[in-house]
C-alpha cells in the first residue's frame, strides 16, 4: 500500500489555493514533536533546506531558498488515516503558509519526485492560484 | 325619472374605469425569499429585500420580536438572531390610503455549547465516534486528568492527558434535521520549563515552545461527531489535549507549564455557505513538576494542575503566576523571550 503523507486527503489543487507557496526541500532536522488533536502529532522545527520554488512568480508566491523551519502535523491514528514519518535527507514537495521570517506550516507533504512535480504544474497551468485563507475564514 | 349624475350614483359603486385606475395606483410589495435563515449572535446577520412599486417607505417589523432584531436600510433589511425557533419577518408598505404587507418566514438557529471535563466519553450510538475517541486515549473513556503517562495513543507511556469533550446542542429541532453542521478547533499554545538554578538560587522561566495564534487543531473526522443525535439533537468533539513529558530534561525540582487556549467552533450550512454559528474558549492549564530523573514519566513527574475550562487564557506566564507555581521567595528572572 502507497505511503500517505501529511495533507493526503487534500486534493493539490486545493492545498495551492490555501497555502501562500510550494517548495521542493530536503529534510535536515525532523524537529520537535507534540500532541496534536486525537491522533494526531505536531512538529514543530523541523529544518528544510530548500532546493526550488515550484509556484509560479505569477500564482503570487517570492522564491525562497536556504534553510527554513516548518511546522506540520502528522496523523498517526487510527491506523487506515496513518501518515508516514517523514525521513532526513529525503527530498518533499512543501504546501506552505508563510508564518514568519524563514518559519512555514506546511498544510501538506508529499515525497518529490517527477510525477508529482508534474501534478503540481498541471494545478499551477489550470490555474490553481495561492491565497490566504486564514482559519478564522476557512468555512465561512 | 330620477336622475343620476354619475355612474356610482346609478350603480352605488366606483366604476369600472376608476376601479382599474385605483388598482394601477395601489402599491405592490414583494420579498426577496419566502424564508429567511439566521442564527443567534452578532457576526451572521441575513438580510432580506422588498421590490416595491407606489412609492411609499417600508416598514419592517418581526412578529416575535425576542427572536430577532431587525434594521433597515431603505428597502433592505438586516435581520439578526436573538433566540432560536420561528417566528415571521413582517415588510409594510402604505401608499395613497392603501397598505399591503408581504412576509417572510424566519427560521433562527442556536448551537449551545457546553463543556464536558469530568466523568465519561458519552457512549455511542449518541455519540457514534465513541470508540475511537477512547482508543486514541490507549483505550481510556475517562474524562478530565488522567495518571501521569498515559491518555495518548500516539504517545505512549509520557503525556499528560486531560480529555475532554464539547457538547452542542441544536436549537430548534427543525434545525438539527434540516442542516448539517461542522465542527472547527483552533489552538494558541505556549510552554516554559522553570528551571532551579541552585548555584543562584534563582527561578529561571524560559519558552519550552509555542503554537498558532490560531492554528486549525480540527481533527481529521475520526474524533468529531457533527451528525445530530436523535432525539437528542447533540453534536460532540473530543479532544485528549495534553503534555508530552517525554523528552523533557529538567532537574528535580523543576517543572513545565503549558497554557492552551482552544477556540471550539460550529459551523452550519445555510443557504450554500458554511455560516460560523457558536464559539467557545476552552482554556487548559497544564502544570507538572519533576520528582525523579531514573524512571518513567510515570514515576518521574508529578501532576500539579491539569484543568479544563470554558475561559479565555492569555499567552503568557508573568512573575505572580510562576510564584504561585513554584513558592518559596528565591527571585524569579523571566528570560527575554519567554512570552514572544
Amino acid at each position: 500500500m502507497e505511503a500517505k503523507y501529511t495533507g493526503h486527503e487534500l486534493r493539490t489543487r486545493h492545498a495551492i489555493e490555501q497555502t501562500t507557496i510550494v517548495l521542493a526541500a530536503t529534510l535536515v532536522e525532523p524537529g520537535t514533536m507534540s500532541p496534536g488533536p486525537p491522533g494526531e502529532q505536531h512538529v514543530d522545527n523541523a529544518a528544510f533546506r530548500v532546493e526550488r520554488t515550484l509556484s509560479p512568480a505569477a500564482s503570487g508566491g517570492k522564491p525562497i531558498s536556504g534553510n527554513v523551519r516548518v511546522s506540520y502535523s502528522r496523523q498517526t491514528f487510527p491506523e487506515a488515516h496513518a501518515e508516514a514519518e517523514l525521513q532526513r535527507g529525503t527530498p518533499y514537495l512543501l504546501f506552505c503558509t508563510i508564518l514568519g521570517p524563514r518559519r512555514l506550516h506546511a498544510t501538506k507533504i508529499v515525497p518529490d519526485s517527477e510525477d508529482a512535480v508534474r501534478v503540481v504544474s498541471a494545478a499551477f497551468e489550470g490555474g490553481a492560484r495561492h491565497g490566504a485563507d486564514p482559519a478564522s475564514e476557512r468555512f465561512a | 325619472m330620477e336622475r343620476y349624475e354619475t355612474f356610482d350614483e346609478f350603480f352605488g359603486g366606483p366604476s369600472r374605469a376608476r376601479l382599474l385606475e385605483s388598482a394601477e395606483d395601489e402599491p405592490t410589495i414583494t420579498l426577496s425569499s419566502s424564508e429567511v435563515l439566521v442564527c443567534v449572535g452578532g457576526i451572521n446577520n441575513a438580510t432580506i429585500t422588498a421590490a416595491t412599486t407606489g412609492g411609499g417607505a417600508v416598514k419592517w417589523s418581526i412578529v416575535d420580536p425576542t427572536r430577532a432584531s431587525i434594521t433597515p436600510t431603505g428597502n433592505t433589511a438586516t435581520i439578526k438572531g436573538r433566540h432560536p425557533g420561528v417566528t415571521t419577518v413582517r415588510a409594510e408598505l402604505t401608499a395613497g390610503g392603501t397598505t399591503v404587507v408581504a412576509t417572510a418566514r424566519l427560521l433562527v438557529t442556536f448551537i449551545e455549547l457546553t463543556l464536558r471535563a469530568t466523568k465519561k466519553i458519552e457512549p455511542s450510538p449518541e455519540n457514534e465516534d465513541a470508540a475511537a475517541e477512547a482508543a486514541s486515549a490507549g483505550g481510556i473513556d475517562d474524562l478530565g486528568p488522567l495518571p501521569m503517562g498515559s491518555g495518548r495513543q500516539d504517545f505512549p507511556g509520557t503525556a499528560f492527558t486531560a480529555p475532554i469533550l464539547v457538547i452542542g446542542r441544536v436549537f430548534p429541532a427543525e434545525s438539527a434535521k434540516r442542516f448539517t453542521f461542522r465542527w472547527q478547533r483552533l489552538i494558541t499554545r505556549r510552554s516554559w520549563r522553570f528551571t532551579f538554578d541552585s548555584a543562584a538560587h534563582r527561578w529561571n522561566v524560559t519558552q519550552r515552545s509555542f503554537r498558532g495564534p490560531l492554528d486549525d487543531d480540527t481533527d481529521a473526522g475520526d474524533f468529531n461527531d457533527s451528525t445530530p443525535s436523535v432525539p437528542g439533537r447533540r453534536i460532540y468533539m473530543y479532544d485528549c489535549s495534553a503534555l508530552d513529558l517525554g523528552g523533557e530534561t529538567g532537574a528535580v525540582g523543576d517543572f513545565v507549564h503549558e497554557k492552551k487556549d482552544f477556540i471550539y467552533r460550529v459551523f452550519v450550512r445555510l443557504n450554500g455557505a458554511w455560516v460560523l454559528c457558536s464559539a467557545i474558549h476552552v482554556g487548559q492549564v497544564i502544570t507538572a513538576k519533576r520528582k525523579a530523573t531514573t524512571g518513567t514519566v510515570a514515576s518521574n513527574w508529578t501532576g500539579v494542575e491539569n484543568s479544563n475550562a470554558i475561559r479565555r487564557l492569555d499567552h503568557t506566564v508573568n512573575e505572580a503566576q510562576v510564584r504561585a507555581i513554584v513558592g518559596g521567595t528565591d527571585p524569579i528572572t523571566l528570560a527575554a523571550g519567554a512570552n514572544t
